[in-house]
């Protein structure tokens, strides 16, 4: 449905479309754009964030940009960024085997099993690593290098690289304790990387491939890795490059995972302190918030600009090829100059990686293969008139060849899916037996189940969580429900009809999608300390709800404007207001996309401690994910009820998931992963 | 044609009500530069000073400049305060600024306290110097002298008495040692009651140090023991140091045993938690052993 | 939704549980979850809420790791707690905090605490009760007293004594490091029924630091009889540095080869790789039974206990040292190790409290001899209050008052300390690294580098002038704007003229004695050190006592 322009002279006959848009209005302009504003103001003052504000112009600027520790926590957020990347093969390869089962009970029973690893809060994944995997004197990662023989490869590419004995025969590596392991720290920790929506969006995205693309494939004798290269991998492209650039910006914005592996002082001598943690820091701890407004302002604006890297990146194949010469030979250009400045050398690499000629490298490999390549075919005698078709031959032997390999293969399929999924399920693994031992049994054999069972740790852990697991379903229901609402609402009024004021509102939503929050975080705390609300569960309601807009109106805007037209029209007909249309067309419609939006909806705000570790300070009134990092913090740690409480926090989330599931993947086919 | 009336009742009533506003709002400007409780206003412009806050302690002192009669206590007050604010505020000072005003100070209030302060002030601009540089010494020694001899009964005076001894001493010539320790005694003489007679005979016993004069620098330094002031509110002011300090200079510069006795004993005594009192005993037993062999080598 | 709703009805059950109105409720935070601290102020918070029913006091434990931050958030919202502890933030900051958001508490020091007034203490100032004179809660920088300290802190060495009866037939700890030395060589050659080595000596980053500090510094007390120029008791980083360069001690002297025989003695019981280890990971070692000994302090004797609780039993003991008879130690150890008091656990009350005299009240009532001694008891923490009663079990944790000390102090900043870092590092790590060639790639760098980073900590010694010139002046209008000769102007008047002869005039003399000694040598030789009697003076004392004798 293309929405009809209203001009302004027409708007006395939907004036009521602007209600629509309202709260949205109101939410955004008050907890999105007025922090944006205030961070600008206050990052031109030195600030503590309470009685001291003295204006000093751009000296907070010019202290950030010799600041050398702020640009080594961007050479650190992009080497993760690069690795982020790599992590995002196991979830393909796992969609791809999934797609790839034959049998639709094991395809669901996969999907099914693959839904708990992805929904276990990343906070509890982190904390389990924590203190079970890069452990140093027992945890599983040094038992496994160990036991596995790998250790000694480590320490011998220690020796070769001259890496100055990180890998030492006989030394247990301190993964959290050694400054030079923490950054590999952070890059294992939730291994084997199957978290988050990955693998379920790559599966929505390969099931969107007709199976007969499939049959003509396997009558022409297509490899399996060919089907991947040729068939699958196109596909799913578009969005696997978008991903790439969303991927840097998560890994410059994102604080919490950092915060709860490497503590606010990133670890040992601060090397794992990413950008955002950087400014939290200076804000929370050195108490310079207008230095760290600034800091948000950087972050933005280098955020902005990667945004507007990825939008020339998806126009690329639409560009001339001088257009794209120019680009790259500009990016190059930058990136030498920038490389040896000390200071950007973080950047200098990114346009570096940026400038080299992909296409044409592959193309020229490309050319070289085709020539070594060993002809199975034979070919019939060219006629005069036409050049010789390929015309392929089945041997008998090639036929008994591919039976063997295809068994093989399917072989390998399901113990990648296996092993992934084992990996994947290990932290719950480990979360259910530690929860029934005590410290004692813990001590001695942390890994496999020991009698007597600990049945009270689960009542322990119900008693310490309880309080916090009810706040945190209060946040994340209440805030569903608003956010799903009031960004229903202004969907409609964007895609219904193109309103006087509705572009300038749309690119102003769009802004917000740019900006990283943790920017705004310092401005945004002020104005709730301002407006009373801090300490408030209404607080995390309304800025979740604030927060949660974007995206979802986002995606609802682009379902609502699918909806064929002649229904409105139809509706109009018989007299429907618009008020009417929404509830009689769009809502019962609405059903796959609400429950999609709603579902990530949720988990966002259930998983979200950042927010909360700031503003809540009463213990009754913290979320679960703040509680549980407290308990983790406690100096005599009971395993038992620490791992129940654990499972406790992650239940609900498995459960709403569960029951969920179809509605959600429905929804991502139809309409979350458009664009 | 219709009647403009309205509408000239309108502007008449908009400009009425503008003057209404002008007139308050420079009533209440005019109030409130008048200031009504200065020495509140000064009191809060010291407390900025001390938390490092020297813009808005500038702004205060300023408001009571602005605000009280011309040359009161208060305003001279102000004054004083908006000198050593521009001269000691971050990140850089401005002494020309800082010495303008001292010199107002100087000028407003002759003989007065702050008149001694603001003299005193302008002589610690002169002697402090970047940290890579050494200071005038002859001529910071001049200036201090200048301070205390036009104030010799005010603590300024004798302050700026204790510092000129202090840039003789910090030289760490026999000569100036000579010349310290001269104006010491006359100064001793003259004020044996002076709040600094402590701090005097302290550096006297400095100065007898320098000049090889053993004993003088013990009964120097039992005159500033003697003499000392204790802040009861400061845990760190004891005379733990003192008691130390008067035994390790009788036993390993004078030979006095048993005045270095005394002080480690009393020292362990009243101060047992003392880290020293290890080496006050080490000591003990040195000195017992040192005169149990000469009396055997005898 | 029937989810949603029992969610809806425990937070509404929350808010009918907040303080009824009239109450004053007071808010108490800190870092100190180890065992018993919590329970501990509770139970003072209850017996003060029985002389004063309409204080409620509620107690916030926030996890050190996050403590920093969380106070930071709370004191720029407006809403700290009324009763903080205050730390887990740079030093800086402290500073800034403690002179904006804390009420100073000096006016009060020297008046009796009115909840001692059933015992003997009745008359003593507040001060006086606390066993370093409250010295913990003076903030020097601000010359006033900023918290009460509520506790007394040392470091002991733990074991666990099923383990030592197991490996050696016997569960007496070894008294002298002698002892302790041929102990730790047997144990680290025998194994566990899984074949692995037991480990003597739990390191870890945190544990190897304290025993260094604790027990190896304490062999470089007699560097003092070569290197305290100034004879103030104590052998500063310049003195040091002029000692060095000078020619009066060297780094391979008996003392400091003493120090770093003993680390490496040390760090070879230790387990391997443990200087990359967290505190926790080697807490994990020793509650595993995998480890005979480990050091820790006073706050966690109690948790260390209770994690060892049906486990195994932990016994504590005093660092061995060396015996006078020692054969490699005995002629540098010149008696037992000096602790100071130690106090901390300090709380201050910030002005954003709405109740600032009844938190103060609530601060004196745990600083009572009674409730000071009650609330240590539960925790299982020392004092900090004089003549109170400790449990039996940290009786071994009784400071020692008269001791030696370690002085050796080689920290200069810039080049200097960074080859050192690297160097002392390699050396605790690797075992084929050995003293002499510690010394012999140090010290000739040390003499030479460290001159110019010696000067420029001369030349930061002397921007400290204008610093100390702030803070005088502060004090100095306190006292002008102080009533003429009432005791508040007396008291500011005597900090003023104390502070400016240490601060301002003796300083200056020491700073330019320290150039002086640097470049033209110090009044000492190698004939006679500072603790030693010169010549002429031996002659002098020969002829008294025959005088004295005759």
């Amino acid at each position: 449905m293309e929405g009809k322009k209203i001009h302004w002279k027409q708007v006395g006959y939907h004036w009521e479309m602007y209600l629509f848009i309202v709260p949205t209005i109101i939410l955004i302009a008050l907890f999105q754009y007025y922090p944006a504003l205030s961070g600008v103001f206050h990052s031109f003052y030195r600030w503590n964030g309470a009685d001291i504000s003295e204006f000093v112009g751009f000296e907070n600027y010019l202290k950030l940009l010799k600041n050398s520790d702020f640009w080594r926590s961007f050479e650190l957020a992009f080497t993760l960024g690069i690795w982020n990347i790599a992590k995002m093969i196991p979830a393909l390869a796992v969609a791809v085997c999934i797609h790839r089962c034959r049998g639709e009970f094991m395809q669901l029973t996969y999907r099914i099993l693959f839904v708990i690893p992805m929904v276990i809060p990343g906070l509890i994944i982190v904390l389990i690593w924590r203190s079970f995997f890069f452990e140093a004197t027992a945890g599983y990662l040094n038992k496994f290098l160990f036991s596995s023989g790998l250790f000694n490869v480590l320490v011998w590419v220690d020796h070769f690289f001259n890496w100055g004995g990180i890998f030492k025969e006989g030394n247990a590596p301190a993964w959290l304790g050694d400054p030079n392991l923490i950054v590999s720290a952070c890059i294992l920790w939730g291994f084997p990387w199957v978290g988050s929506f990955a693998v379920l969006t790559y599966l929505a995205r390969l099931q969107g491939i007709p199976k007969d693309i499939y049959e003509a494939a396997d009558v022409d004798g297509v490899t399996w890795w060919s089907k991947f290269t040729k068939i699958e991998l196109p596909l799913i492209t578009s969005s696997i490059k978008l991903l790439l650039v969303f991927v840097i910006i998560d890994t410059i914005k994102d604080a919490g995972m950092i915060l709860a592996l490497a503590g606010i002082e990133g670890g040992p001598g601060g090397n794992a302190t990413v950008p955002a943690l950087f400014m939290l820091r200076k804000a929370f701890i050195d108490q310079e918030m207008g230095f760290a407004c600034a800091v948000g302002i950087i972050l933005t604006a280098i955020v902005m600009s990667l945004q507007k890297m990825s939008n020339i990146l998806t126009m690329w194949n639409d560009m001339r090829e001088w257009q794209k010469k120019t680009i790259q030979g500009a990016a190059f250009a930058v990136s030498i100059l920038t490389f040896y400045s000390g200071h950007f050398r973080a950047v200098g690499i990114a346009l570096l990686i940026a400038s080299i000629p992909y296409s044409d490298i592959v193309f020229f490999f490309r050319n070289l293969k085709g020539n070594l390549k060993i002809v199975f075919e034979k070919s019939e005698a060219p006629s005069h008139n036409q050049k010789a078709p390929v015309i392929v031959i089945r041997d008998d032997k090639l036929k008994a060849m591919n039976f063997i390999t295809d068994i093989l293969l399917r072989g390998l399929k399901h113990f990648t899916i296996l092993f992934v999924l084992a990996m994947a399920l290990m932290p719950l693994y480990l979360m259910v037996i530690v929860s029934l031992k005590d410290n004692r049994q813990f001590y001695f054999a942390p890994a496999t189940l020991t009698k007597p069972f600990h049945w009270e740790n689960w009542v322990t852990a119900y008693e310490m969580i309880t309080p916090s697991l009810a706040n945190s379903l209060v946040i994340s229901i209440t805030g569903t429900i608003l956010t799903l609402f009031v960004a229903l609402c202004a969907a409609y009024f964007f895609a219904r009809h193109k309103m006087p004021m509705s572009t300038f509102l749309w690119n102003a939503i769009l802004v917000m999608m740019m900006m990283p929050a943790i920017a705004n975080l310092i401005p945004l705390f002020n104005l709730l300390n301002d407006m009373n609300l801090l300490n408030t569960l209404t607080c995390l309601i309304i800025v979740g709800t604030s927060s949660g807009q974007i995206f979802a109106i986002f995606v609802l805007r682009s379902f609502v404007e699918d909806i064929p037209g002649d229904l409105f029209e139809a509706a109009e007909i018989d007299g429907a207001n618009h008020f009417q249309q929404m509830r009689i067309i769009v809502l019962p419609l609405a059903g796959p996309i609400l429950g999609t939006v709603g579902v990530m909806n949720f988990i966002s705000q259930w998983n979200d401690f950042v927010m909360p570790l700031i503003v809540i300070r009463d213990h009754g009134k913290l979320p679960v994910m703040v509680q549980l990092l407290r308990i983790a913090g406690e100096y005599i740690k009971l395993w038992g009820p620490l791992m129940a409480g654990y499972a406790l926090a992650s239940i609900p989330i498995i459960i709403l998931f569960i029951f969920t599931m179809k509605l959600f993947t429905k929804g991502l086919t139809e309409g979350a992963i458009k664009g | 044609m219709k009647s403009n009336r309205p509408f000239q009742i309108l502007i008449i009533v908009l400009i009425l009500i503008t003057v209404a506003f002008a007139a308050v709002f420079f009533l209440i400007e005019k109030k409130k530069s008048k200031v009504e409780k200065p020495a509140e206003v000064i009191a809060a412009g010291w407390l900025q000073f001390k938390m490092g806050e020297y813009k808005q302690a500038i702004k205060l002192f300023q408001k009571v400049l602005d605000g009280v009669p011309e040359n009161s206590d208060e305003q001279i007050q102000a004054l004083y305060g908006l000198g050593c604010t521009n001269w000691l505020k971050l990140p850089g000072g401005d002494k020309e600024k800082a010495a303008e005003l001292f010199n107002e100070v100087i000028k407003r209030a002759p003989g007065s306290d702050y008149d001694a302060w603001s003299m005193l002030a302008l002589v610690r601009m002169l002697h402090m110097v970047p940290a890579d540089q050494t200071p005038d010494y002859p001529k910071v020694r001049d200036e201090y002298q200048k301070v205390y001899e036009k104030f010799p009964d005010k603590i300024a005076g004798h302050e700026a008495f204790i510092y000129m001894i202090g840039a003789y001493l910090a030289a760490f010539t026999k000569e100036d040692a000579v010349i310290a320790k001269k104006k010491l005694d006359e100064f001793l003489k003259a004020h044996p009651d002076s709040p600094f007679v402590s701090s005097a005979w302290g550096l006297c016993s400095r100065a007898c140090e320098t000049l090889g004069d053993k004993q003088g620098q013990l009964d120097a330094k039992l005159k500033e023991l003697e003499k000392r002031e204790i802040d009861p509110a400061n845990p760190f002011m004891d005379n733990a140091n003192a008691y130390w300090s008067i035994a390790v200079v009788a036993e390993f510069e004078v030979g006095d045993f048993e005045t270095a006795r005394k002080y480690y004993k009393l020292m362990m005594k009243e101060y047992p938690m003392e880290r020293r009192n290890f080496g006050a005993m080490r000591a003990l037993e040195r000195m017992d052993a040192l005169e149990a062999k000469l009396k055997a080598e005898n | 939704m029937v989810v949603y709703v029992w969610a809806l009805i425990s937070v509404a059950l929350y808010r009918y549980n907040e303080a009824p109105p009239g109450t004053i409720t007071l808010r108490i935070s800190h870092w100190q979850l180890e065992t018993g601290v919590r329970d501990g102020i509770n139970e003072l918070a209850k017996e003060y809420q029985k002389t004063h029913p309409n204080v409620r006091i509620l107690q916030e434990a926030i996890p050190e790791g996050t403590y920093g931050q969380w106070l930071s958030t709370q004191i720029m919202s407006g809403t700290a707690p009324d009763i903080i502890e205050m730390g887990m933030i740079p030093y800086q900051v402290m500073l800034a905090y403690y002179n904006r958001y804390c009420f100073v508490m000096t006016p009060f020091v020297n008046k009796p605490n009115p909840y001692n007034k059933d015992n003997e203490l009745a008359n003593v100032p507040l001060r006086n009760t606390f066993k370093d004179g409250m010295a913990a809660g003076y903030v020097n920088e601000l010359q006033e007293y900023m918290a009460i300290p509520l506790s007394s802190f040392t470091v002991r060495v733990f074991y666990n004594v099923d383990l030592l009866e197991k490996l050696t037939g016997a569960n007496n700890p070894p008294k002298t490091y002698r002892e302790f030395f041929d102990l730790c060589n047997k144990v680290k050659a025998m194994k566990d029924e899984k074949g692995r080595n037991y480990i003597p000596v739990v390191g870890s980053k945190y544990h190897f630091g304290i025993w260094e500090g604790a027990l190896c510094e304490m062999m470089t007390y007699k560097v003092l009889d070569k290197a305290d120029l100034n004879r103030d008791g104590v052998v500063g980083n310049d003195e040091f540095y002029i000692a060095i360069k000078a020619g009066l001690l060297n780094f391979d002297c008996k003392p400091i080869a003493a120090k770093y025989n003993m680390v490496r003695e040390i760090a070879d019981f230790c387990q391997p790789g443990f200087t990359g280890l967290s505190r926790d990971e080697g807490v994990f070692l020793f509650a595993q039974k995998r480890a005979l000994f480990m050091t820790t302090g006073t706050w966690d004797a109690l948790s260390l206990q209770e994690q060892a609780k049906g486990n195994f039993t932990v016994g504590i003991m005093d660092f061995p040292m060396p015996t006078k008879d020692d054969p490699a130690y005995g002629d540098v150890v010149a008696g037992p190790r000096y602790e100071n008091p130690g106090l901390g656990f300090n709380y201050s009350v910030t002005r954003t409290s709405r109740n600032p005299e009844v938190a103060f009240d609530f601060l004196l009532f745990m600083a009572s001899k009674k409730s000071n001694e009650k609330l240590n008891k539960i925790i299982g923490w020392i004092p900090s209050v004089i003549d109170t009663e400790i449990v039996p079990f940290l009786n071994d944790f009784k400071p020692c008052f008269t001791g030696i000390y370690g002085n050796f102090n080689v920290w200069l900043g810039g080049e200097t300390w960074i080859r050192w870092m690297q160097l002392a590092s390699l050396y605790q790590v690797d075992p084929n690294f050995t003293f002499k060639q510690l010394v012999e790639q140090f010290e000739p760098f040390y003499k030479e580098k460290g001159y110019d980073d010696f000067m420029e900590q001369k030349k930061n010694n002397k921007r400290v002038i204008p610093v100390n010139e702030r803070f005088l002046t502060g004090i100095r209008s306190q006292a002008l704007l102080s009533k003429n000769d009432s005791p508040e102007a007396n008291s500011f008047w005597i900090k003023y003229r104390t502070q400016t002869r240490d601060r301002q005039v003796f300083y200056e003399i020491w700073v330019s004695t320290q150039m002086h000694w640097v470049n033209e040598g110090p009044p000492f030789t190698n004939e006679y050190g500072p603790y030693e009697y010169s010549p002429e003076l031996l002659a002098k004392i020969k002829e008294r006592v025959k005088k004295e004798k005759k």
